[in-house]
């Protein structure tokens, strides 16, 4: 552990030199309490139903403003952050295990299985990931696994491709030639010495497709294929605000505000990853 | 021998730091060479005490930052170098003082051919024509052993042997006619055969060019059987320096004697005496004499004073403050 | 009782392929030995002449072409990895470069457990660590080093790290493939004299590789030369270093610089190397100055000097010692 921690103290230090990175991970240090503490945080009931005060600009009560039910937009802004966050976070996580498993795998074992879950991987690459996300939840239902399937499936050849590069490069190394001279087995070397040595690029990965994964997510609820309301988020409410768009501006500018923050928070966290831990790429 | 001879390169009181993540690295401290017209002086020393970034400042080859060259003057025929401009820098290096690497990979462009390479380098130093150019460098190649050098000319850096490779490197400084000839571990990725094919090259050359060569390595044979005085660097200073014969035969330092015992040699086996520990981290150096931690000798004052380095024989200088007693 | 490696008429094709073009390397071309208990058998060569290839194949990282290796008596070419399991815990081996043959994220403590575990010698955790301290101490690290990655060690600590794990199974044989080549001298001595000492204490028997023929002097009994992966040479190491048959050889004797001044080994080597070559002949013709019209026609057997000193080679040296001069 204590090396994991010296790297991570090396990468840290890279990390706070640059200054896009520091705003991204505040920013999204922001959004994680935010999503936490979201009962406390929230003034109201993100669907408590107050129709008087239907399409009310800001104010003292309302910071951001009700929408066309009489919701106060604040609470359903602090509310779909939980939302957007953990289905995003769900869905990278899954391709990520799964993405680094099927790489490792074509990249260990090489041959005729490298061949076969590489070629699938390169179909799902060439369809655009939100299309391929569109048709999976319209043929399965807009129901929230199914967003996470939809989301994650689309991102796994990304984390396959890093995974198996990661893993070709571990291989040829001498280390695993050592461990066989120990009577290490295969799967004991991919395991114990080549994936977790090809830990590193897939985080900074994990960082960057967070931020297309809250695209996707906010995406799909903009075509009505996402979370279904009343649940507060982001995408959902921005189709919602669309119509009243001209009467009332802050219905859709606070949620979309939400969207771009996050998606840039995790963006400079990944660029700034990358740089912290690919020196050389700062020269160019 | 060379007594007589000018004075070509001095590297005065020179000390150069490294601004990294972890700290500051002291990585030469006060070292004082020179160098004579027509000799060949050896730099010895294990990796990491800083022998190529003393000749990296001789040509100021070193980015700053992170570098600082904190003191020091590198004088080249009286002139220092370390404050000239950076055009009369361009004229001098690969001019007047040429250097070749270890790796000549590195400084090898590998989408262009040799010959363009080497003809581009010789009309911009030589001012002459591609004609001109190019009959200089089969003249170059033809010199260091290259007997085919019109099939050289027309290759890549890729499709040469390592060996090959080095003597291109060295025709390319040849051909520019430079003063003094930098070579920094020169033959050290090479195999032994080679190695002493290239060294005869550099020999042989600085006779009839009278060149003065500059030689860095971490090998002593090769300085034994090659130059005409010796500087042996630890940890960032120079410990002892002098004629190869006092310095390989009759060392002074401690380490140099340590370091003459811990070769095994091909013609008499004898215990290897190894010197205990490793090299210490210029980050955080011991104080007072850098090498204390693994010297026998060491006492008292060893860890709180740095020794100077002292003209202990005509000619021969030694920093430690127990030469006298460790004398042969 | 049986030679503990006996290698016959070993050989090693590498298909490469780059663009489609598929080229064939051989490595390793009909080479036989056999290495003796409690003897350590030297190889030497330049870079390229098939050194490690001949390592690996013996220790099974690599299989050979053709030809068969036998250890402790038994033929092991053809056993799948299952089987020749129990005869890696006999036969180890030692890289290179220490910077590269670790894990850079495991402990000491970690790296030197798992052939324990691998190979069932302990299981327990707490008698693992007393192993490990047990070992660490005879290679010279103590037990604070337990805890520590590798990339907190210098080369040599590192190489003796390395070296504990080739221990840690107790084996009989250790081929040690240049495993001072990427340290600094002083450092180099320190391996050494360890090397020898571990030998004495556990009864190993050592191949060791290397292009430095001081080392060789120092550390071998008998020794083979390489060039273009074959044999060229193999003899006591007396009888090699005094009187060389092989213009190889003497040519690498001639090619290391002495530290000592006065022993100077002058050699034009500006216009030496010739351009002979030929298809059929000696592999070592175009840098042989010795050459006879037969030597361009016919590839040189191995052949016996005396009972222990073999040569390939149509017109080999007889002039007692190249180092005569020196006295
Ligand atoms: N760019 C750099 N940044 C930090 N430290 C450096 C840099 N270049 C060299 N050093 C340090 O300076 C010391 C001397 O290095 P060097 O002159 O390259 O040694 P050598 O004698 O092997 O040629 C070493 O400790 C090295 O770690
Ligand atoms: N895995 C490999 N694939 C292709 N060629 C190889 C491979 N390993 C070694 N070779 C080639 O085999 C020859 C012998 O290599 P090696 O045994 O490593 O030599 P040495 O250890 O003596 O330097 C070299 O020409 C090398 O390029
Ligand atoms: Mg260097
Ligand atoms: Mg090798």
């Amino acid at each position: 552990m204590k090396n994991w921690f010296c790297s991570v103290r090396i990468i840290y230090r890279r990390l706070r030199k640059n200054r896009l990175a520091v705003v991204g991970f505040w920013i999204i240090v922001a959004f994680i309490f935010t999503a936490l503490f979201a009962p406390w945080i929230a003034p109201y009931d993100p669907s408590e139903q107050d129709l008087l005060a239907s399409l009310e600009g800001p104010s003292v009560a309302h910071p951001m403003g009700v929408d066309f039910f009489g919701r106060d937009i604040l609470s359903r802004v602090i509310w779909g952050t939980r939302v957007s966050l953990t289905i995003a976070l769900m869905a990278v996580a899954i391709s990520a295990i799964v993405g680094a498993l099927l790489g490792s795998l074509a990249g260990f074992y090489g041959g005729i299985l490298d061949e076969v879950i590489m070629r699938i991987m390169d179909v799902f690459l060439a369809i655009p990931s939100i299309l391929l996300a569109i048709a999976i939840v319209a043929a399965l239902g807009p129901r929230t696994s199914n967003l996470v399937f939809a989301v994650s499936l689309s991102t796994i050849p990304e984390f396959a491709r890093i995974a198996r590069s990661a893993v070709l490069v571990e291989r040829s190394k001498e280390y695993i030639e050592a461990a066989r001279a120990i009577g290490e087995s295969r799967l004991s070397m991919l395991f114990r010495y080549a994936l977790p040595n090809s830990l590193i690029p897939m985080v900074v990965q994990a960082s960057l497709r967070m931020a297309t994964a809250i695209l996707s997510v906010s995406g799909l609820g903009f075509l009505g294929l996402g979370v279904q309301p009343p649940t507060p988020e982001w995408g959902t409410d921005l189709s919602l605000a669309r119509t009243y768009l001209e009467i009332a501006p802050h219905a859709g500018i606070f949620p979309g505000i939400a969207i771009f923050l996050s998606v840039i928070g995790f963006n400079f966290l990944g660029d700034g990853l990358n740089e912290a831990l690919n020196p050389r790429l700062k020269d160019r | 021998m060379s007594s007589v001879s000018a004075k070509v390169l001095e590297i005065k009181d020179l000390q150069v730091r490294f601004d990294t993540e972890d700290g500051v690295v002291k990585a030469v401290e006060d070292v004082n060479l020179d160098l004579f017209s027509g000799e060949m002086l050896g730099v010895v020393g294990e990796t990491g005490c800083g022998k190529s970034v003393t000749l990296q400042s001789v040509l100021r080859l070193l980015p700053t930052p992170p570098t600082r060259i904190t003191r020091g003057q590198i004088l080249f025929h009286g002139e220092n170098l370390l404050d000239v401009s950076e055009e009369r820098m361009n004229e001098i290096r690969g001019g007047k003082i040429a250097m070749i690497f270890q790796e000549p990979m590195t400084s090898l462009n590998p989408v262009f051919t040799i010959g363009e390479q080497m003809r581009d380098v010789i009309e911009q130093h030589r001012r002459v024509g591609k004609r001109k150019a190019n009959s200089i460098a089969i003249r170059a190649l033809i010199e260091v052993g290259l007997e085919d050098a019109e099939v050289v000319l027309s290759k890549y850096p890729h499709e040469l042997s390592g060996g090959q490779r080095q003597r291109v490197m060295i025709a390319m400084a040849l051909s520019c006619q430079p003063e003094i000839l930098i070579a920094d571990e020169p033959t050290t990725a090479l195999d032994v055969s080679i190695q002493a094919q290239i060294l005869a090259i550099i020999k042989h050359l600085r006779q009839t060019h009278n060149m003065s060569v500059l030689l860095v390595t971490h090998n002593l044979g090769v300085v034994a059987q090659t130059c005409d005085r010796v500087a042996v660097m630890y940890a960032g200073y120079v410990v002892e320096k002098g004629e190869k014969f006092g310095v390989l035969k009759a060392p002074l330092h401690p380490y140099t004697r340590g370091l003459l015992e811990s070769i095994p040699r091909s013609r008499k086996v004898r215990e290897l005496r190894s010197i205990p520990g490793s090299v210490p981290n210029l980050i955080d150096p011991p104080e007072g004499c850098r090498f204390h931690p693994r010297c026998s000798f060491a006492t008292e004052v060893c860890k709180r004073e740095v020794p100077i380095l002292e003209e202990a024989k005509p000619g021969h200088f030694v920093a430690c403050h127990h030469w006298r007693r460790l004398g042969y | 009782m049986n030679p503990i490696v006996q290698v016959e008429d070993l050989k090693k094709v590498f298909r490469t392929q780059n663009f489609g073009r598929v080229s064939k390397i051989t490595a390793v071309e009909g080479v036989s030995f056999t290495i003796q208990r409690g003897e350590t058998l030297g190889l030497i060569g330049e870079s390229g002449s098939g050194k490690t290839t001949v390592g690996r194949m013996i220790v099974k990282l690599l299989n050979p072409s053709s030809g068969h290796i036998k250890l402790d008596g038994h033929d092991v070419t053809h056993l799948n990895e299952k089987a020749f399991k129990p005869f890696r815990k006999r036969f180890q081996i030692v890289f290179q470069d220490p910077y590269s043959s670790l894990n850079p994220r495991m402990t000491v403590l970690q790296l030197l457990s798992r052939p324990l575990s691998v190979f069932g010698i302990e299981k327990d955790r707490k008698k693992q660590r007393m192993k490990v301290i047990e070992v660490l101490h005879d290679v010279g690290l103590h037990e604070e080093h337990l805890n520590r990655y590798p990339h907190e060690f210098s080369g040599g600590q590192r190489q003796r790290v390395a070296v504990a794990r080739a221990l840690m199974t107790k084996p009989e044989f250790i081929v040690l493939d240049e495993p001072t080549s990427a340290l600094d001298v002083s450092v180099q001595a320190q391996i050494l004299n360890l090397l020898r000492q571990l030998k004495a204490a556990h009864n190993l028997t050592y191949l060791f590789i290397s292009h430095d023929l001081g080392v060789i002097h120092y550390m071998c009994d008998r020794v083979l030369v390489m060039y273009m992966g074959e044999i060229v040479e193999s003899a006591p190491t007396e009888e090699l270093f005094t009187s060389p048959a092989h213009p190889y050889t003497r040519f690498l004797m001639e090619s290391i610089p002495d530290p000592d001044p006065e022993l100077t080994n002058e050699i034009d080597y500006v216009n030496k190397v010739k351009a002979l070559q030929s298809t059929y002949g000696c592999n070592f013709l175009s840098r042989c100055d010795r050459a006879l019209p037969n030597c361009f026609d016919r590839h040189p057997e191995l052949v016996k000097l005396s009972s222990n000193h073999l040569v390939r080679c149509h017109n080999p040296l007889k002039e007692a010692s190249v180092w005569k001069r020196d006295g």
